[in-house]
């Protein structure tokens, strides 16, 4: 499917464009635009099993830039995917502040995750008050970041989905693709 | 029967994929236990791809950087070097009355002798692309199996430990930084050879937890790599210590140690290919001119000097 590719090259361009603005922006305040694109998916999406496989699959990729045990990234998208899938069915996502506030707190429940399933597979310190600023520092980034990210998705979507977009038709589009920004 | 297969296939999707990634942490943390891994195929097929275009992509954003900071560092140079300066005429003196010492104490002929066992073959690497997650430290370098570097192997600079070597392919290596979460290092403090562990948590700042009983520790001491634990040599130099502070009323405090050296802005560092028995005379306090100059020259090993008979100073 020539759709589920363009999304999986969107993914990696994220994550290199991604890894050169961590060389110049400090670690919490560098967008996890990869990520975003698996939220994107996850929001937008209609076809279920090839996105909780890009999802995956663009995890493990994010797994080998970072200093993360393998799979742990792969993991924690599968579930940011599949709670964005969930959200898209059971929530109104209309507009761009709804969208915004579910990244802000699945950013903020991911880096929790995160350090959290680290100090269980290695000795590590638990999650403290730190992660937390961390994380909302993190966050707030991230929500700056949704609208484009999930703009692109959208149109990467429009562009060559050649099959039924938007079967999910209690969804409704929380971003302007045009204009790519918050609506 | 067809319609339920087809229902179940999503779910079983996902169990699949949970239960791979699941495995893959065990497995990834298991050979990072013995001392790190080779990267299978696929996965160093992608860092080869990776590394020399992230190295393009962020070519003008460091570009764009060091030209602010090159700006930034003119302001002031001039009493700086006459700073410098001084400080070369300072050591230029101490050296000479040191060589002079140990001549006349017969020391030389066996600080030249040690040559063998402190040199080192370093591999100078530079850093092409930092961790894309917030929650860890680590950076990729230039330079992998190709270039005899392998999992296991230490990472340092002119000023001290920078990491660990954790995976690498033909052309890349994965550096843990000392600052990450799973970093621990055994070390000692320099001055009174009280012992603990350096363990990064996550921020720029490193904790050293020793034992309060009989522990000669305070602000300033510097920390150093006790060569235990199996990876970095001895008297490798980790950090200084900045603050004391309880660790919960146990039989153990906290010693909070800022970094020797400056983890955000790598660079060029050096993967020791071979680790030698003794690293005392490498990073002692007045180190000759690579104090000064920087790092030394790609292709040369930085701390050979004291080998040379040149200075040899605080080789005890």
């Amino acid at each position: 499917m020539k759709s589920v590719a363009a999304l999986f090259v969107v993914g990696v361009l994220a994550l290199v464009v991604q890894g050169a603005l961590a060389r110049t922006i400090p670690p919490p305040f560098c967008p996890d635009l990869a990520w975003l694109v698996v939220v994107g998916i996850g929001l937008r999406w209609p076809h279920f099993v090839s996105g909780v496989v890009l999802a995956v699959v663009l995890g493990y990729g994010m797994d080998l830039l970072s200093g993360s045990l393998m799979g742990q990234h792969a993991l924690l998208r599968l579930v940011s995917f599949l709670a964005a899938a969930l959200a898209a069915r059971q929530l109104d996502l209309s507009g761009g502040v709804p969208v915004g506030i579910f990244v802000l707190v699945m950013t903020v429940v991911y880096g929790m995750a995160m350090v959290t399933s680290l100090s269980f597979f290695v000795d590590a310190n638990r999650p403290g008050f730190d992660v937390v600023g961390a994380s909302l520092a993190h966050a707030l980034v991230n929500v700056l970041a949704t609208g484009p990210m999930i703009g692109i998705v959208e149109r990467v979507q429009a562009r060559f989905s050649d099959e039924e977009v938007g079967r999910r038709g209690a969804m409704p589009l929380g971003f302007d693709s045009g204009r790519g920004g918050l609506l | 029967m067809g319609e339920f297969l087809k229902r179940l296939a999503a779910p079983l999707v996902v169990v699949f994929l949970v239960l791979l990634t699941i495995v893959s942490m065990v497995g990834d943390r298991r050979a990072r236990e013995t001392g790190g891994r080779d990267l299978p195929w696929w996965q160093a097929s992608l860092l080869e791809i990776t590394a020399p275009i992230e190295r393009l992509v962020s070519a003008p954003f460091v570009a764009t950087r060091d030209f602010y900071e090159g700006y930034v560092d003119l302001i002031g140079v001039r009493a700086e070097n006459r700073r410098l300066e001084r400080r070369i005429a300072e050591i230029e003196a101490e050296n000479l009355q040191f060589r002079e010492a140990l001549v006349a104490s017969g020391h030389l002929g066996r600080v030249a002798s040690m040559r063998d066992e402190v040199e080192i073959p370093m591999l100078p690497a530079e850093v092409v692309g930092l961790d894309v997650a917030p929650w860890f430290r680590s950076v990729l370098v230039d330079r992998g199996t190709q270039h005899g570097v392998e999992p296991g192997q230490p990472v340092i600079t002119h000023e001290g430990v920078v990491g660990v070597v954790t995976a690498t392919s033909g052309h890349a290596a994965k550096t843990m930084l000392l600052l990450d979460r799973q970093s621990a290092v055994d070390a000692l403090v320099q001055r009174s050879r009280a012992r603990g562990v350096v363990r990064g948590v996550g921020r720029d700042r490193l904790e050293f937890e020793f034992v309060v009983r009989g522990a000669d520790v305070v602000e300033g001491d510097e920390v150093v790599t006790s060569g235990l634990g199996g990876v970095y040599p001895k008297g490798l130099r980790l950090g200084r210590v900045s603050q004391l502070r309880d660790a919960g009323g146990r039989l153990t405090r906290i010693a909070v140690i800022e970094p020797a050296v400056d983890l955000g802005q790598l660079e060029q560092v050096f993967v020791m290919l071979r680790r030698g028995p003794q690293m005392d005379l490498l990073y002692q306090p007045n180190l000759p001119l690579e104090d000064l100059d920087g790092p030394a020259p790609v292709g040369a090993p930085p701390p050979e000097s004291p080998a040379e008979g040149e200075s040899g100073e605080g080789g005890e």
